[in-house]
């Protein structure tokens, strides 16, 4: 007894009779976004004005003079065009843009922030970013008038609480270092100070999230010729989009109008620098995400049991997820080299070339299961995709979200 | 000199964690080089160093010892149950006092020898009670305490050094530990090999930390057995991984997960050694720390390393190495018609091939690591039933798992991804909770090889009670068999009805029967309907066999996992033929395990050693081979050979 | 290495029906080409009943498993929540706080979802899980693993997701 068989190709089969433009059209325009359950301010267009002024504010963290924008450039697809950044020491990971990020599932390419609000936090504690606390931002509101005024005129009068008190230069818990003079000075503050610190605290990741939610990326070519303009993007670019859907399987993990499942895949993709892969990623960031406090289950969220928490609640986390990094937006992909997760690839066509042969990919020894295939493109196919996926970018946000609120 | 440049740099503090750097540690400060192989100890699973330096191995039946530059000056034991004799020895450790303490693991207790090999008693018996061991493995002694890898009861069990028993470990749910480590501070660290994980214990036997998951990569583990604890730094025997992985402890304690470094490269061609690691099972540091011992019973071998001289990469794995150097086949096979059923213990999945074919064929996987219905956490047997269900155990949820396969073998062979589908998952120990057991006897079992028949009928081995268990179709206990007769069964196979021999007059008793292969015993034997064995096979001649099938014949077919041999026992149960030796080439195996027959009288022998299956006529004239390449191209040589390999999905 | 696996494996892909124990020998079924959600063989019901329930037998044959999911068909990429209850096989009623593990697992490329479902008892009879996630296109097996006393049966039913 036979059985019937279906010939797939190793993507997701096209149902019958559908032209390339409807699968376009399925794929285009990106949906409005949902406000966030878990920011209470994420509408609040006086939230976005004062997110947007502490997004470009020098110095935020209480240490040195990075701001948000020192690696997240407007002008670079809110990037840094780095491999790796350069904060306070050189990174590790290449920085994603903020561009759409507020449709995100899951932060950080190790997926460690389940909020927006949350995300933009983590970066001022890092050492290795812009190295400060969250009683160092503390101290540096109450040093700027507008941003103090701004902060009590959207949220509340929590930082009016600190006049008396004597905040230390820096404080914060340090995750896995007890004994870190950050963690010392933050265990030696009341808890009642300490709890206010992180209410403030939560308060500007909100506001910071209320203006990057307004960084989205607008109306691409792609888009425009999925609906109906016939020559909004090239021949090429339609035989890139063609195979993109069908033959070469991208949208296994580039799925959806923002060309991201939003979850995380291992590539093998060898480490920047040589040697062996060393960066857990997810596997630790999934540890991380459920005990972030800053998370949309934690006590500063304004939706702890709601539907984004499930999300974090239900979350599978094994020794499988160890080396797999989230899956980006393809959309602005061309503004937003280099590629990868600590930017080992420095153009689209390398990134492409790696697909197609898998060369050098370090997936975990011999044993390790393996699921992704060499696409095996040609020259041809390859350029065919990057013109597709150029196709992508569009134009900047309005200017006056480009750089500091301008002043009334 | 060199050694005490080297103590001299061991002596040093570990350089910072860089932030872009895996391997932050000096050359000098690691280990890495092959030194040496120590030879001639066959199946070592334990190392330990006395005060002085001195290295004593144990493996198979006996304790060899090796001066400070490791050449042996004695050697003691031979296999046996009496005192001072010992069977499969799977744990060492010395006491200050230079006491020997051996894990005597296949007569499940311990037993103390003076340094120059004189017997000084022993204790413990086997069973899951108080003061009782099952397949003990590692040791760890300080002054006053022996601590006890309880490897089969899933415990650590504490005695004092009398061998009086003082407590019992369950820890946070031990999976078959294997290795046992102490520190200066009295600290256990426990290679929890089930669980694929380490787990540290305070001296009260409470949890500190338990570090790692499963998987190839750093921090995770696949199966480590064996741990060592020196110079602050804890070593990971990563046995499935074939690497050794090294932790800084108070980085551990603190919860990270990340190692110092790692070493070792995969062996690439059959029985390499020269610094390539096999399935390392056990490890052990020189007082004076520069210089490691790891074991790696699988391939009868024994290595020394020193300190590293060169960069990290020259000595760890080439992380590009992809699937498909080795089939690893796990041992046990069952054949159905021109279908096979193999195992695969380090994906824990079963494959199904089809040897119609000039080259076999896999047609379905299935299985996989877990927990839940499905997956398997110790697949340990794997059977066909006539009617083409597929089954699996899993000793460690102590679960037997059925499949439906949608598959024919008409018409042209192909990969079907998904043709399996599960029909039942059981749990035996809920089962035997609410069996009626005997006094004393805990519903903890361990299910291993097992058999269905054509009336459904499910024989399993259990290695807890070492009896074969029969359920019908419907898991209702009918019947216990071999109950305080075996010893260590490891495989069973089906007799059916047969007549009497004619010519002599004399036969194996006919009806239904079970012929169970017991690698302790030295035997097969055969049950039926008693609770004695009607016969017993291979009395004198076997040594250790380790699988068994029978013919439509009724002649019985015994692998010897010892002497790297095949036998076949005709219907008076006199050997009629036998074949093999040690090797790799056409004919030869190296530690053969599942044997079954082919269409038209073929045999088919899982020679688990060289990760391959040989096939052979009814008279052991070799026919072809399948598996990995490499281990497979050996056979070329015999004249007349075919060359197969097996084609399948990487 | 990997063309041959390409071209095996992809060349023949086959989709099947695997929830039916018809009673014939277990070497040999007819493979159904799937297209719609919950689709069963001949012999269960091909569309949902009136309350949007489908129907399935466990391959053993001894369950009755009937279910439906919110949102239907199931989303790509979406958190989606499923309704199921048990009863015995050829009886209606259905048993109350009977043991069912509800999961899913793309078995061409030997992973499962990234989520472990949430379970609630909605009432005594009816099990709702939470936050199951196909993050993947392609072909899923949804299943139901019923455990009465030692054993455990899986009623399973192939999904595809474009």
């Amino acid at each position: 007894m036979w059985f019937l068989g279906l010939l797939l190709a190793w993507s997701c089969s096209a149902p019958a009779g559908e032209t390339l433009r409807a699968r376009a059209s399925a794929l285009s325009p990106v949906p409005n976004l949902e406000p966030d359950p878990t920011n209470r301010v994420s509408e609040n267009l006086s939230a976005a004005r004062f997110g947007q002024a502490l997004f470009f504010a020098p110095g935020l963290s209480g240490e040195g003079e990075l701001s948000c924008a020192s690696c997240h450039q407007p002008e670079a697809g809110f990037t840094d065009n780095a491999a790796v950044s350069l904060g306070k020491e050189a990174g590790q990971r290449n920085a994603p843009t903020v561009l759409d990020s507020a449709y995100e599932r899951w932060f950080f390419r190790d997926g460690r922030a389940d909020t927006l609000w949350g995300q933009g936090l983590q970066p001022l504690e890092s050492s290795l970013e812009m190295a400060g606390s969250r009683t160092g931002t503390v101290r540096f509101l109450l040093a700027r008038p507008d941003l103090r005024k701004a902060y009590s005129e959207v949220f509340d009068n929590t930082l009016e609480s600190f006049d008396a008190v004597q905040l230390p230069e820096h404080a914060r818990p340090v995750f896995g270092e007890a004994g870190h003079p950050h963690a010392l000075a933050w265990d030696a503050l009341d808890p009642a100070v300490r709890a206010n610190i992180d209410r403030v605290f939560a308060n500007l990741g909100k506001a910071l999230a209320a203006y990057e939610r307004k960084l989205v990326s607008g109306l691409s070519p792609f888009d425009l010729w999925a609906a109906g303009e016939k020559n909004a993007i090239s021949v090429s670019a339609q035989r890139g989009f063609e195979l993109f859907v069908d033959s070469a399987g991208c949208l296994r993990c580039h799925s959806g109008p923002r060309f991201t499942d939003g979850e995380f895949h291992n590539l093998g993709v060898p480490p920047r620098g040589g040697g062996s892969p060393w960066d857990p990623a997810r596997f630790e960031g999934a540890r991380r995400v459920r005990v972030d406090p800053f998370g949309s289950a934690g006590i500063h969220s304004d939706d702890p049991e709601g539907d984004r928490s499930l999300a974090t609640r239900t979350l599978r986390v094994s020794g499988e997820d160890w080396g797999a990094f989230k899956t980006p937006s393809l959309r602005n992909v061309a503004r937003t080299g280099p590629y990868m997760h600590a930017g080992q690839f420095a153009t689209l066509h390398e990134v492409l070339s790696y697909y197609s042969t898998l060369e050098g990919a370090m997936t975990g020894g011999h044993h390790a299961e393996q699921t992704l295939q060499a696409a095996d493109l040609t020259d041809r196919q390859i350029d065919d995709l990057v013109a597709f996926l150029e196709s992508l970018t569009t134009a900047d946000p309005p200017a006056d979200l480009l750089g500091p609120p301008a002043s009334h | 000199m060199m050694l005490a440049t080297v103590v001299l740099l061991c002596s040093l503090a570990p350089t910072a964690i860089q932030a872009d750097s895996l391997f932050p540690v000096e050359v000098g400060d690691r280990f890495g080089l092959f030194e040496e192989t120590l030879a001639g100890l066959p199946s070592p699973r334990a190392a330990a160093f006395d005060s002085e330096g001195r290295l004593f191995l144990a493996g198979e039946n006996r304790v060899d010892v090796f001066d400070q530059e490791l050449q042996r000056t004695a050697s003691w034991g031979k296999r046996g149950d009496g005192s001072g004799q010992l069977r499969r020895p799977g744990g060492l450790a010395v006491a200050a006092n230079g006491a020997v303490y051996v894990s005597d693991s296949g007569n499940h207790r311990i037993q103390i020898f003076q340094p120059d090999g004189r017997w000084g008693g022993r204790f413990a018996s086997r069973g899951s009670g108080e003061g009782q061991l099952l397949e003990p493995a590692g040791l760890a002694v300080s002054d006053e305490r022996l601590f006890v890898a309880d490897s089969g009861n899933n415990r650590i069990q504490v005695f004092d050094r009398l061998g009086q028993p003082v407590t019992r470990w369950s820890a946070d749910g031990l999976m078959r530990p294997s290795g046992i480590a102490r520190d200066e501070e009295g600290r256990l660290f426990v290679a929890d090999t089930g669980n694929q994980r380490i787990v540290v214990l305070n001296p009260d036997g409470a949890v500190l930390v338990a570090l790692g998951e499963r998987g190839p990569f750093p921090g995770l583990f696949s199966g480590p057995q064996g741990v060592a604890v020196s110079r602050g730094r804890l070593y990971v025997a990563d046995t499935d991984n074939h690497r050794i992985q090294v932790f800084d402890i108070q980085s551990v304690l603190r919860g990270e997960t990340e190692p110092l470094y790692e070493w070792g490269k995969h062996a690439l061609r059959p029985r390499e050694g020269e610094g390539r690691l096999h399935y390392p099972d056990a490890v052990a540091v020189s007082p004076g720390g520069g210089q490691i011992v790891i074991c790696e019973s699988f391939v009868d071998r024994t290595q020394v390393f020193g300190p590293a001289v060169e960069s990290v990469e020259v000595y760890a794995a080439d992380p590009t190495v992809r699937t498909g150097i080795s089939s690893h086949y796990g041992p046990a096979i069952s054949a159905l018609g021109p279908l096979l059923l193999l195992m695969e213990p380090e994906s824990q999945t079963l494959q199904v091939m089809d040897v119609r074919g000039m080259a076999p064929l896999v047609i379905t996987r299935f299985g996989g690591w877990g927990a839940a219905a499905g997956k398997f956490r110790d697949l340990a047997g794997v059977a066909f039933s006539p009617t083409g269900r597929l089954y699996g155990s899993d000793g460690d949820t102590a679960r037997i798992q059925s499949w439906r396969l949608d598959y024919e073998p008409t018409g042209e062979a192909a990969f079907f991804p998904g043709a399996s589908h599960l029909v039942q998952a059981v749990d035996l120990s809920v089962l035997m909770e609410s069996e009626e057991l005997p006094l004393g006897t805990s519903p903890h079992v361990r299910p291993g090889a097992l058999v269905v028949d054509k009336d459904g009928l499910i024989y399993v081995i259990d290695e807890v009670s070492a009896s074969v268990l029969v359920f019908d179709a419907r898991w209702r206990l009918q019947r216990r068999i071999g109950a305080g007769r075996l010893k260590r069964p490891l495989d069973l196979a089906l007799l059916e009805t047969f007549g009497e021999d004619s010519a002599s007059g004399t036969s194996l008793p006919s009806g239904e029967h079970v012929a169970v292969a017991d690698g302790d015993l030295g035997q097969v034997l055969l049950f039926g309907t008693r609770d004695e064995p009607e016969a017993i096979l291979g009395a004198g001649l076997l040594v250790e066999p380790a699988g068994v099938t029978t013919d439509p014949e009724g002649r019985v077919l015994v692998t010897d996992r010892a002497t790297h041999r095949v036998h076949v026992f005709d219907t008076r149960g006199a050997e009629l033929t036998s074949w093999g030796k040690e090797g790799l080439g056409a004919g030869e195996f190296f530690k053969p395990r599942g044997i079954a027959m082919l269409p038209n009288g073929k045999i088919l022998v899982l020679d688990h050693g060289n990760h391959r299956g040989q096939v052979f006529t009814e008279s052991g004239e070799f026919v072809s081979a399948f598996g990995r390449r490499l281990y497979v191209n050996e056979t070329r040589a015999a004249p007349g050979a075919e060359e197969v390999t097996e084609k399948e999905d990487s | 290495m990997s063309s041959r696996w390409a071209q095996r494996s992809l060349a023949l892909l086959l989709v099947s029906m695997c929830s039916v124990s018809c009673g014939t020998s277990e070497f040999g079924q007819s493979g159904r080409d799937l297209r719609e959600p919950g689709r069963g063989s001949e012999a269960h019901v091909q569309a949902p009943d009136t309350s949007g329930f489908y129907e399935l037998i466990s391959t053993a044959g001894s369950w009755r498993v009937v279910w439906r999911t919110e949102p239907s068909p199931i989303p790509l990429n979406e958190p989606f929540s499923v309704f199921v209850r048990v009863a015995r096989a050829g009886t209606a009623d259905f048993l109350p706080d009977i043991p069912i593990w509800v999961d899913a697992a793309m078995p061409h490329h030997q992973h499962g979802m990234n989520r472990i479902p949430e379970q609630v008892r909605v009432s005594p009879d009816l099990l709702r899980a939470d936050g199951l996630l196909f993050h993947m296109p392609g072909v899923w097996t949804l299943s139901f693993d019923v455990t009465e006393g030692a054993i455990t049966e899986r009623a399973e039913v192939m999904i595809e997701v474009p």
